[in-house]
C-alpha cells in the first residue's frame, strides 16, 4: 500500500490560503450513494456499470488536463484529489494511459460481487472507504 | 433496459466462448471520430471488440458512440478509444490498493467538485437544466461536468427537434430515460446545432 497524500502535499503552497478560510470538512466533504448515482447512472439503472464509471473518471482526467498533453502535471491534479498513490505518477505526472488502466482495477475492488456493476451496497462500501481515509489523512 | 444489457452481455460473453477453443489473435486499434463524425475502423471482430483505453473525453457508449460488426469498428459523436481484438483478454486483475484509493479519491472528487459548483453558482442555472450549472466563468469546473443538461423525447416513436435554443458544444445522453435506446445518427443527434430525437429516444442530454 503505497498510497501518500502526495498531490495534497504538492499542492500545499497555493491550496493553504483556501484550506485556512474554510473547514476541513469542506475541503473533503463525504459523498454519498445518490450524489454518485446521480453523476454517473446513464441509464438510470440504479447501478454504476464500468462504462459509466470510465467515462465519468476519462472526462473528469481532461478536464484537468488545462494544457491537453496528455498528462496531469502535479500543478494540474485538481486539490480535490486527495488521495492518489505516488506508483502512478512518472516524473511527477500522471499520464491518461496510467491512469485509463488504473481504472478497471480500481472498480474492481469496489465490485464485491464481481457482476461488473457497483449496486447500492457496493457504493455505500466505497462511499464508506473513502470516508474512513479521509478520516485517516492528516 | 437492464434486460437489453444483459442480453448485450450474455451475446458477448457468448461471442467469447464461441472462439475460445481456436487461439486466435490479439490486436489493439485505435479508432478515431473525428470532429465528431462517423469513422469505421476495418478489422476481424470475429475474436471479439473490448474497448480497452477510452482517449477522449469525449464519451464512448457501446451501441450509442462506438460498436462493431463482422469487419469494422465504428465510432462516433467524439469518441476515440483504443480496442482490443481478438483473443487476448485485457488482465482482469481484481483490483489492487493503489487503484483502489484511486478510485475513491477520484470518484469522491467528481461528486464534490459538481455540488461544489452547483452550490456555489446558483445563478448560473438554466431554465430548463437539470441542475448543473453552465461554466463560462473559466475554471472553476475542474471535474468535467456538463455546462448544460436538458430533456428531450420522441413522442409516438416520431421525429422531432428538442425546442432548447441551438447548442453550442459537445451533446451527449446524460441519462437514458426511455426503454427505446438512443443511438447517436439513429435515435437522436444534432443537426446544425438543433438537437433531436426519433424511435422512441428520451433522454436527460448534456452540453459539454
Amino acid at each position: 500500500m503505497k498510497t501518500t497524500l502526495l498531490c495534497l502535499a504538492l499542492l500545499a503552497p497555493w491550496a493553504a490560503p483556501a484550506a485556512a478560510a474554510t473547514p476541513p470538512q469542506d475541503q473533503a466533504p463525504e459523498i454519498t450513494v445518490g450524489q454518485i448515482l446521480e453523476r454517473m447512472d446513464r441509464d438510470n439503472d440504479g447501478q454504476v456499470s464500468f462504462e459509466e464509471y470510465r467515462n465519468a473518471m476519462i472526462r473528469h482526467f481532461h478536464a484537468a488536463d488545462r494544457n491537453a498533453d496528455g498528462g496531469l502535471q502535479s500543478s494540474e491534479i485538481p486539490p480535490e484529489w486527495v488521495v492518489l498513490s505516488a506508483a502512478d505518477l512518472v516524473d511527477g505526472r500522471i499520464t491518461l494511459d496510467v491512469f485509463s488502466d488504473e481504472l478497471p482495477a480500481g472498480f474492481n475492488a469496489y465490485d464485491s460481487n464481481g457482476d461488473g456493476r457497483l449496486d447500492n451496497a457496493e457504493l455505500n462500501a466505497l462511499a464508506t472507504a473513502r470516508a474512513a481515509k479521509l478520516e485517516t489523512s492528516p | 433496459m437492464t434486460t437489453a444489457r444483459i442480453l448485450i452481455a450474455s451475446l458477448t460473453i457468448g461471442i467469447a466462448l464461441s472462439v475460445a477453443a481456436p487461439a486466435t489473435f490479439a490486436a489493439t486499434v485505435t479508432c478515431e471520430s473525428r470532429s465528431g463524425g462517423y469513422n469505421t475502423c476495418p478489422v476481424d471482430t470475429s475474436g471479439g471488440v473490448t474497448l480497452s483505453r477510452q482517449l477522449s473525453s469525449e464519451g464512448c457508449w457501446e451501441g450509442d458512440s462506438w460498436g462493431y460488426d463482422r469487419n469494422r469498428i465504428w465510432v462516433n459523436n467524439g469518441c476515440r478509444a483504443q480496442f482490443r481484438v481478438g483473443q487476448g483478454q485485457a488482465s482482469s486483475s481484481n483490483g489492487n490498493a493503489a487503484a483502489a484509493a484511486l478510485a475513491i479519491g477520484l470518484i469522491g472528487a467528481a461528486i464534490i467538485a459538481g455540488s461544489k459548483d452547483r452550490n456555489d453558482r446558483n445563478d448560473n442555472y438554466t431554465p430548463q437544466g437539470g441542475g448543473y450549472p453552465t461554466n463560462n466563468g473559466g475554471g472553476g469546473n475542474n471535474w468535467g461536468g456538463p455546462r448544460d443538461t436538458f430533456e428531450c423525447g420522441s413522442s409516438n416513436n416520431s421525429f422531432t427537434y428538442c425546442d432548447n435554443a441551438r447548442v453550442r458544444g459537445q451533446v451527449e445522453v446524460y441519462r437514458q430515460l426511455s426503454n427505446s435506446r438512443c443511438v447517436y445518427g439513429q435515435s437522436w443527434g444534432v443537426d446544425s446545432g438543433r438537437v433531436w430525437v426519433d424511435r422512441g429516444c428520451r433522454a436527460q442530454f448534456a452540453v459539454y
